[in-house]
């Protein structure tokens, strides 16, 4: 029966902890009340978010946009990714890309940016430069009968070799 | 004592039954977590290793109480260990072989992998580790395993039953969690495109989510409105009708149906298959069993090696 009343008491824990942990994202609970469940949530990766395509689905098809500058050529790597014809679908490049463009954080562009020197440094002579940019460009209802607007946003950018 | 022996929630937790259900669970969650890694299997070293789109920067990203194994062996050589590992005890968990210790291993190692790179997941891996959390803390080896094959093969079939039992409160944890995924993903849907019925356009226009170009719902806004609220009342619903016997059925269905669909239409692929297997939670063992009974019958009559006597 012990063995019981210790389950139960771990099943109450356990429901509290996730009910409270994403009523988190909802309204505003006391960070000391959070700390509380904090080492058991992130300590046994059990964190979790469930606000997919909320407030509002993206309204802007966003993607990052590598371009190299080498031999005294532009080369805009359209695609979204440092590897040209990677395939989108399945990749997780997706997500990654989601996330350069929300956090807009330096130390996150810079790791990046080291990767794709990495990467592009079979195809270019040292001392190519690569910089990072967000594409925006806005998604219509019917009828549409303006162009979609685009438009560019530095992220950052780096010398290689 | 007394209190929570007498009571419903007693019954609700600790009610003992055929672990079919769990089983099942765990073969089609540990299935599903392979295809997932077997699918970015080109891409391991550049997702999680020290090489990689982080250039080991990872713990930056990370807040306290996070940990991985892999902040300290992150070298691309190690990374395809550790993950050829991790595929190897899913294989363990799919078929049942040391079940129990299969999954809390394979659990430390899918949190180690995640906990590296938090910048490439999404809720379907969420998911996934939560799943493998259930399956881990459940004797989830009891039912279609070769673990229970073993422990019964020496024991009248009478018996077989009783061993195949345990405590119903993994499936209800499971069932529980099922249920939050839905509320707060409901919950925070309050901008203007869901209601004013456009957000489900927005999310099939956007390329980088629809797996055809589906633009052309746009010209067609009553049906665009339709999926748009249909898919705010399941999530509405589903947490509450589910627990209701007479409405559990139609609740499930309208589930599957609307993770199909997401999985048909867009290139969420992993997390609306591990939603659907999610919903089998709900599902009492005793029609599982019935269900595998029936294909066992049709099998043996589609087999030409039987013979008829």
């Amino acid at each position: 029966m012990y063995k019981k009343i210790l389950v139960f008491i771990f099943i109450i824990f356990h429901i509290t902890s996730i009910i409270i942990w994403n009523l988190n994202t909802e309204i505003s609970i006391p960070n000391k009340t959070i700390d509380l469940f904090k080492p058991y949530m992130y300590g046994l990766s059990l964190w979790q978010a469930w606000g997919i395509f909320s407030p509002d689905p993206y309204t802007k098809e966003t993607s990052t946009r590598i371009i190299i500058e080498a031999n005294n050529q532009t080369i805009p790597y359209l695609h979204k990714y440092a590897k040209e014809g990677m395939p989108f679908l399945f990749t997780r490049f997706r997500k990654f890309n989601d996330n350069i463009i929300a956090n807009k954080d330096n130390v996150l562009n810079t790791a990046y940016l080291i990767y794709l020197c990495k990467e592009f440094n079979k195809l270019y002579d040292p001392g190519y430069g690569i910089t990072l940019q967000i594409m925006y460009k806005d998604i219509n209802l019917p009828p549409k009968d303006v162009e979609a607007k685009v438009s560019y946003e530095k992220l950052g950018d780096i010398r290689c070799g | 004592m007394w209190i929570i022996k007498k009571n419903i929630i007693y019954e609700f937790f600790f009610k003992k039954e055929d672990y079919t259900t769990i089983g099942l669970l765990r073969i089609l969650t540990a299935a599903v977590i392979l295809l997932s890694l077997i699918n970015d299997l080109p891409f391991v070293v550049d997702y999680y290793s020290d090489d990689g789109v982080l250039s080991g920067r990872t713990s930056m990203f990370r807040s306290e109480f996070r940990f991985t194994i892999l902040d300290y062996f992150g070298s691309p050589t190690f990374v395809i260990i550790f993950y050829f590992l991790l595929i190897i005890f899913l294989l363990l968990l799919l078929i049942g072989k040391y079940t129990r210790f299969s999954a809390i291993i394979a659990f430390i190692l899918l949190s180690s992998l995640h906990e590296k790179n938090t910048l490439i997941l999404n809720s379907g891996d969420t998911l996934m580790r939560l799943m493998l959390f259930y399956l881990a803390i459940s004797p989830s080896g009891k039912c279609l395993s070769l673990d229970a094959i073993k422990r019964n093969k020496n024991i009248p079939s009478k018996e077989h039953k009783k061993r195949q039992q345990w405590y119903i409160w993994p499936r209800r944890l499971i069932q529980i969690q099922l249920a939050i995924v839905y509320i707060f993903a409901f919950l925070p849907k309050t901008g203007t495109t869901w209601r004013d019925g456009t957000a489900v356009y927005y999310f099939l226009a956007n390329p980088q989510f629809a797996r055809f170009n589906l633009e052309f719902l746009g010209n067609y806004i009553f049906l665009v409105m339709l999926m748009t609220y249909a898919t705010l009342l399941i999530e509405l619903l589903f947490p509450i009708l589910v627990w209701f016997k007479t409405t559990r059925k139609y609740m499930l269905i309208a589930g599957i149906l609307l993770h199909s669909s997401i999985l048909f239409a867009s290139n969420i692929t992993f997390f609306s298959l591990i939603m659907i297997v999610a919903h089998l939670a709900f599902i009492e063992p005793e029609t599982i069993n019935r269900k595998l009974a029936q294909l066992k019958i049709k099998l043996k009559t589609i087999n030409p090696f039987t013979t008829k006597k």
